[in-house]
């Protein structure tokens, strides 16, 4: 993959977790309850750990982590999307690297639920020292319990996105080959 | 055997004692209940006592004579300590610090203004408690369900807090509680 194809590949993932960032706002799930959404930015990261390797996969995450806190929120939120995105990437990475190719129908779903996880968690945690802890822990059953579902869903986005994606990124290089042959 | 002839002797006198220790507790009851429920019924149930002279004047005297009825049952019930009961209060919080708390059934607006642009307005209306204004971005917590005395045990997700995580402002409904 050469240099420009690379930071082309970046831009268009960025800008896409963004977009999906914002368009899940307008998806109500439970109005007004923060931490609980479908977390389609999610299938980004995904995408990344299985199309991609480990490291674009951070570097990914802290892109999109920046420019989402830049235009959606602010410092404070871009605190506990980082918090979210490193936890949930190492989980993902973690699960990833131990399922290895077993389960290879429903492993990105399992993979993507522990991202979930790991992001509310991650979230969680910051909560935990800045706002009223007791508030907090009343909020955290719901919150992993959310997440469980969200992961399932967004994993099902992933899996199908991915094959899709696998399916058009074959068929070009069968299109260029029949020229030359 | 020796063993056991010791614990059977034990279990019996435990049970011998059993009955004893009941009785001294009932007994307790009455002897205590009337050195008790005079000082008690001055102190203790003041802010609903206060309030049937008022209402037969108006119009009821059934729940009035209701009241009497069961008021003397109330102290026999609680002989010794009549609890105080403490009513419904709004407590906020920045981060984990205490703001402020106020009475919950008494409208109100509080306004928490922490210096560097972040400010909350929480609106009590006697009935239900809200954050009626927020500076933050997501303005989830303007979103939030109110909170009521009905609904706090129920209530979505939250149940009794309203959270405003971008400002660090923690609302919490305590309820109606004996001290």
């Amino acid at each position: 993959m050469t240099a420009a194809k690379r930071v082309a590949q970046f831009g268009i993932l960025t800008s896409l977790a963004l977009v999906l960032g914002w368009t899940e706002r307008f998806i109500p799930v439970a109005q007004g309850i923060p931490g609980i959404k479908l977390g389609l930015g999610n299938t980004i990261l995904l995408y990344a750990i299985y199309m991609m390797d480990a490291k674009s996969s951070v570097l990914l995450m802290l892109l999109k982590v920046l420019v989402t806190g830049f235009f959606l929120s602010n410092i404070g939120g871009m605190l506990y999307s980082l918090a979210g995105g490193v936890l949930s990437l190492a989980a993902m990475l973690l699960v990833k690297k131990l399922l290895g190719n077993r389960l290879p129908r429903i492993g990105i779903i399992i993979v993507s639920v522990f991202g979930a996880v790991f992001h509310n968690i991650g979230q969680l945690s910051v909560a935990f020292f800045t706002v009223l802890y007791r508030a907090v822990l009343v909020y955290t059953p719901p919150l992993l319990v959310s997440g469980l579902i969200m992961g399932v869903l967004t994993g099902v986005v992933a899996k199908y996105t991915l094959r899709a994606l696998k399916y058009y990124d074959d068929r070009p290089a069968k299109k260029k080959e029949n020229p030359d042959a | 055997m020796r063993g056991i002839r010791i614990t059977v002797c034990i279990v019996c006198i435990a049970f011998m004692l059993l009955p004893l220790s009941g009785c001294g507790q009932d007994n307790a009851i009455p002897t205590a209940a009337p050195a008790s429920s005079e000082p008690a019924a001055t102190t203790g149930p003041a802010p609903e006592t206060a309030e049937p002279p008022a209402t037969p004047s108006e119009a009821a005297d059934a729940p009035a004579t209701e009241e009497l009825a069961s008021s003397p049952e109330s102290t026999k019930r609680m002989p010794f300590i009549l609890p105080t009961v403490l009513p419904d209060e709004v407590a906020i919080y920045i981060g984990n610090a205490l703001y402020t708390v106020v009475p919950f059934d008494t409208p109100d607006v509080i306004i928490v203004d922490q210096g560097d642009g972040r400010v909350n307005e929480i609106t009590l209306d006697g009935e239900k408690v809200y954050m009626s204004h927020s500076t933050c971005e997501g303005q989830d917590c303007t979103q939030q369900e109110p909170i009521t005395p009905e609904n706090y045990q129920d209530r979505l997700v939250l149940l009794n807090y309203i959270l405003c995580l971008p400002n660090q402002v923690t609302v919490e409904y305590i309820p109606e509680r004996e001290e």
